[in-house]
């Protein structure tokens, strides 16, 4: 105990480190704030309550600005607010049929993630629901109705070995994350749940005293092969053979996750199809969510990496499926002189962007009805497809993938033909869609 | 889907007809070829019953105690669902899985309702719910009436569930209606139905689907409507094969309060295409046995077949690293389809936006190019009241 005062983050700050920046980000205000790499470290302390050693000078001004408040780490009202409102979204289907030590189990999950105020995505990390934390606990089960389970979680910073110790298990966390350590240790302390917290990085041995000593674990590792293989290496032999495992996997890797199944013999006993959803540091849903599947080893499995061993992944931080990179789409409303609006004419919209850009046609095709045009081209690095409705005036394109240039060009192009007094116009961007709208 | 005289399923378009089995590829015919072969049915399609229990057991697992609790309930229903004569679209809307069925049946139910009146039911929503009340359906076609009839008389439920043809034959209040998004005009049209038909206190029932949330949910906030329940991507869409479809459908459950106006529409020709002028599909995990000859043109050729209208025309284009396909019917609907081999990867873009058009191309991709490993990337609503939810 220290007699200096502490302080932590305000309602509604969380910070943020990302691979490409780091900011902090005021949810009451809508506010990101780019911070300097060198105030990371003074930061991930205060996130965790913190006594300002060492930056007393800035402390007044913090506290001005409301990113500090005094006194130990708290609940956060604002985070506990939001994320219980995503949590309504999945739990009214199922709440009514939660016993109370499974509600009081999700009480506390949710205290622990309005408590953390520090999202590491640099290193893949994306936090599921509460809601979703509870329910993989549940898939464990109470340990009043099967028992009380020595449950290794390889990595949690998705707060499931809150749950888990809320529904009287021992719990004991494996992860290389030293802020989530310590918060962990923490949070649990003071929930009144009891949680081991080890440092360890997969890549390193495992002790033999460790081997087997597990009833079963919990991961949720990134879905490429690499990760699989390391993660469900170290966790399999953390269990004695005829333990059961739980992996997060996302959808579309599953083929991948099978054959490393298959070369691991082990069995797949249930596969829950998106089971896993998860938030962002923004308190809003995730556009990733995974499925949960239950896996058991045997003798027969077979660890591909031995724990006596070092092991070197190439890819720790990555999905192994298509990142497929925006579409670009726009919609004009009551263009002008739709009787132009035919393949003479569209054509030059093409030829302006062959002419301005590195987007080069293979070739171009004229689909053709009474009173629509499609014209398409696809090139080396994706397509164009420009359609015209002249009975209803409207006019869309598809162009993928999302190219700046090009972008520019055909909007340019479009506008000044067909468009040239808009009443208004909406933008809105998602990592998969950009979409215009003109009216 | 139903077995035929020659052992084989049906799948029937209003178009036309697809044969589908299990051994070999989807067979076009002609609708008179099929029809006489479509009817309702006594016997369970044990194949899809089989595929149904399963895919079940996949997307509930998510649910905690949802298959345990419900297990017996389930069983009837996918049972009932096995008997499905076949695969039609009316009004766009989707048939779903049985626990999708079953749990939407559970929801209305809570509100203890005397009368039902469902705008729609492909999936015989109606006879899981004339167990307990009585149960109107409409906007239905006469594909599934029959169906609906059929298995309303197997259950001696007759006198229960009453089946029009026209909205305009329903008479008096009901204490739920169950109505679903779709483009303005048809929102509009049957949200007006059921607020004229639903008593003040009753439960209004609003199906979700994207791209059509936003008008819908605008003018239900508009007019001072709050969900009092919600239920997230309750339906689990189902494509012929049977496949899954990620995401699906929300339904929000409103108290029909007194004194609600709903403002006329104002509406031009153009309203459905600015209300959703493009969808995106992407299907991932596409199966590799299935890539390696002419895979757009398999698929271009169900599409063909199965489209709401017939094909105007057609280009495929490739290059050293994609096939790119662009198909449109003779109303100048249609879409694009780019295929990465390498990726197991294919986009689609809907241009303008169209329903029916959109869970063909599902079918015709999931049949063409892929297996029940392939995924679509999941079709969620991205609103909740005036709530974005996703960042």
């Amino acid at each position: 105990m220290t007699d200096k005062p502490l302080y932590h983050l305000g309602d509604g700050i969380v910070l943020g480190i990302g691979s490409r920046m780091t900011e902090l980000c005021d949810l009451k205000h809508d506010q990101e704030i780019q911070i300097d790499f060198r105030f990371i470290e003074p930061l991930e302390k205060i996130s965790l309550g913190w006594t300002g050693e060492g930056y007393e000078s800035f402390i007044p001004r913090l506290l001005a600005e409301g990113v500090l408040a005094e006194g130990p780490a708290t609940v956060d009202a604002l985070l506990h607010e939001r994320l219980g409102a995503l949590d309504q979204l999945f739990l009214s289907s199922y709440s009514s049929a939660l016993s109370e030590r499974a509600k009081r189990a999700y009480r506390l999950t949710l205290d622990a993630h309005a408590r953390r105020k520090r999202f590491f995505t640099r290193v893949g990390q994306c936090p599921t629901l509460p809601e979703t934390s509870l329910r993989r606990a549940l898939r464990v089960g109470d340990a009043l109705e099967v028992g009380k389970k020595r449950v290794l979680c390889v990595g949690d910073d998705d707060l499931v070995s809150i749950a888990l110790a809320a529904l009287g298990h021992d719990v004991t966390v494996f992860d290389i994350d030293d802020f989530l350590l310590n918060f962990l240790r923490s949070t649990s302390t003071t929930l009144g749940l009891n949680v081991t917290v080890v440092e360890k990085d997969l890549r390193d041995p495992l002790d033999a005293s460790e081997r087997q000593s597990y009833d079963l674990f919990l991961t949720d590792p990134m879905s490429n092969r690499d990760c699989f293989e390391i993660f469900l290496s170290r966790a399999l032999a953390l269990v004695p053979p005829g333990s059961p495992g739980y992996v997060a996997v996302y959808g579309p890797t599953e083929r991948l996750f099978r054959a490393v199944a298959q070369e691991m013999h082990f069995p797949i006993e249930a596969w829950h199809r998106r089971h896993n959803r998860y938030y962002s540091q923004y308190m809003k849903i995730h556009p990733y969510e995974s499925d949960w599947v239950e896996i058991r080893r045997t003798s027969e499995t077979v660890i591909k990496h031995s724990p006596d061993e070092f092991c070197v992944p190439l890819n720790l931080y990555a999905e192994q499926f298509y990142q497929r990179p925006p579409i670009f789409v726009a919609h004009y409303d009551e263009i002008e002189e739709p009787k132009y609006a035919r393949p003479l004419f569209l054509d030059m919209i093409f030829d302006v962007v062959e002419q301005n850009t590195a987007f080069k046609f293979v070739e171009r095709a004229h689909l053709l009805g009474q009173e629509w045009t499609v014209i398409h081209g696809a090139s080396e690095a994706g397509h164009l497809t420009l359609h015209v409705d002249r009975e209803r005036r409207t006019l869309s394109l598809a162009l993928f993938p999302m190219k700046a240039d090009v972008e520019d060009v055909l909007r340019h192009a479009v506008m000044s033909a067909y468009k040239t007094h808009a009443k208004a116009a909406k933008m809105g961007t998602t990592r998969d869609v950009w979409d215009l709208r003109v009216r | 889907m139903v077995a035929s005289e020659t052992g084989q399923s049906i799948c029937l378009w209003p178009r036309t007809a697809v044969e589908l089995s299990a051994s070999a590829p989807p067979r076009v015919a002609s609708l008179i070829e099929l029809a006489a072969l479509v009817r309702p049915q006594d016997q369970e399609d044990a194949t899809l019953k089989a595929r149904l229990s399963t895919w079940d057991e996949r997307c509930t697992g998510w649910l905690p105690g949802f298959t345990a609790q419900h297990r017996q309930s389930l069983a009837e229903v996918t049972a009932l669902h096995s008997r499905r004569p076949g695969w039609t679209l009316p009004h766009g809307m989707r048939p779903t899985l049985p626990s999708s069925t079953l749990r939407r049946a559970n929801l209305l139910l809570q509100a203890q309702p005397k009368r039902v009146w469902l705008m729609g039911d492909v999936d015989c929503l109606g006879v899981l719910l004339a167990h307990h009340c009585d149960v109107v359906v409409s906007h239905t076609d006469a594909f599934h009436h029959a169906w609906i009839r059929h298995e309303a008389e197997r259950a001696g439920l007759t006198e229960r569930l009453t089946i029009v043809t026209e909205p305009a034959q329903v008479q008096g209040d009901f204490d739920v209606t169950v109505f679903q998004s779709g483009p303005p005009a048809e929102a509009h049209a049957e949200l007006a139905l059921a607020l004229a038909h639903t008593r003040v206190g009753g439960t209004l029932a609003c199906r979700l689907r994207l791209p059509w949330e936003e008008w819908l949910i605008d003018t239900l906030t508009g007019l001072g409507l709050r969900p009092t329940h919600y239920e997230r991507e309750i339906d689990q869409w189902l494509v012929p094969g049977p496949f899954v479809v990620d995401g699906g459908q929300d339904m929000w459950l409103c108290e029909r309060s007194a004194n609600l106006v709903l403002p006329s529409l104002a509406a031009d020709a153009a309203d459905a295409i600015r209300q959703a002028p493009y969808g995106v599909l992407d299907l991932d995990n596409l199966a590799a046995e299935k890539l390696s000859d002419t895979p757009l043109e398999r698929f271009a050729a169900l599409l063909a077949a199965a489209a709401p209208l017939a094909e105007q025309t057609r280009s495929l284009q490739h290059t050293s690293g994609h096939q790119v396909l662009c198909w449109y019917d003779t109303a100048g609907h249609g879409l694009t389809a780019e295929l990465r081999r390498e990726e197991a990867h294919l986009l689609i873009s809907l241009l303008p936006f169209s329903a029916e058009l959109e869970y063909v191309a599902l079918w015709a991709a999931l049949h063409a190019l892929g297996d029940e490993m392939t995924r679509v990337r999941p079709l969620r609503t991205r609103r909740m009241s005036a709530q974005h939810l996703f960042g």
